[in-house]
């Protein structure tokens, strides 16, 4: 901006936008009420496709990733008495900007292995207890 | 738009933000009917979906409004082109809150006359509350000359201006 040009500047600040007409404001308020309801009705179909979506990732990355306690290895000297895993919880974490200027929510999972061993001769117990957190993966969030 | 509009209620957010980025989605529309159908789109997809988004809110927003006009730009086009009302037919003065001194009403109509490539520029820099990188990358062209439209456009008004208060 120049001096010649900043009295125009200071001008168009002073052009006031119009306000939006009443029509309009109630337009809106039901456009609102009705994306209230719309989203109360998406809710539970969303959830009945992307939960076992969700479920079935998570099975098949437990399964399939190499895990040393989901195998519960043998220990020299120390019997295998239990082993547990947690049930597994998956969440959708705060979108996140992505280098190509897109969004996306991390899909963290996490869960945990636990095994334990007697020792009978000494009449020890070892727990071995290896929690797992991770993200697995990005889902897409459209923009428009 | 400094605040955070994930706090509070949208109506208080719509009655500070609602004038300016209506006369963004005027300046993107056909009509003053196709403007208010392409902020009402907009605002809804933004306030239920993208406000708890990452980044500059405002961005975000015009963006949305932008698509919204393309959106219902190409629906109008399958619909044979009724009503289309060329950008440079636009009456800008339609836009504003115009006070009684005359003044305010040249500007306003100068503003209308401007190329439509500066015109956008001064819509989405002074209303759109936006800078040059972020109209570079709404209007697809760059930083440079997004800031050198900005320029052209207020020496062309000043011209205009010139103009009217001579004849």
């Amino acid at each position: 901006m120049t001096e010649d040009t900043r009295d125009i500047e200071n001008a168009l600040r002073e052009l006031r936008p119009r306000a939006l007409s009443p029509a309009l404001q109630a337009s809106i308020a039901r456009g609102m009420a009705d994306a209230s309801e719309s989203k109360r009705n998406t809710v539970i179909p969303f959830l009945a496709w992307t939960a076992p979506l969700a479920a079935a990732a998570a099975v098949a990355w437990v399964v399939l990733s190499p895990s040393e306690t989901a195998s519960s290895p043998a220990l020299p000297g120390l019997r295998l008495v239990r082993a547990e895993q947690a049930p597994t919880e998956i969440a959708l974490l705060e979108p996140v900007k992505l280098d190509d200027g897109t969004f996306a929510r991390p899909m963290r999972m996490r869960w945990s292995n636990a095994a334990q061993y007697r020792d009978v001769k000494a009449g020890a117990e070892l727990i071995r207890y290896a929690p797992h957190d991770e993200i697995i993966g990005l889902v897409p969030i459209e923009t428009y | 738009m400094s605040e955070n509009p994930a706090q509070g209620d949208w109506q208080a957010w719509l009655a500070e933000h609602g004038p300016r980025l209506r006369l963004i989605a005027r300046h993107w529309a056909r009509s003053d009917a196709d403007a208010d159908d392409i902020l009402q789109e907009a605002f809804i997809r933004y306030w239920r979906h993208q406000r708890h988004l990452p980044g500059d809110p405002n961005a975000l927003i015009v963006t949305s409004i932008r698509r919204a006009a393309m959106d219902l730009g190409r629906q109008t086009d399958r619909r044979g082109r009724r009503e289309q009302v060329v950008a440079h037919d636009i009456e800008t003065v339609t836009f504003f809150e115009l006070p009684d001194d005359g003044r305010h009403t040249i500007l306003a109509e100068a503003v209308a006359k401007l190329p439509g490539d500066q015109r956008s520029v001064v819509v989405l820099h002074q209303w759109g509350e936006l800078t040059f990188a972020q109209i570079a990358e709404q209007l697809d062209i760059s930083v440079n000359t997004a800031a050198s439209r900005w320029r052209y456009a207020l020496v062309n008004l000043k011209k205009l201006l010139a103009e009217t208060l001579h004849d």
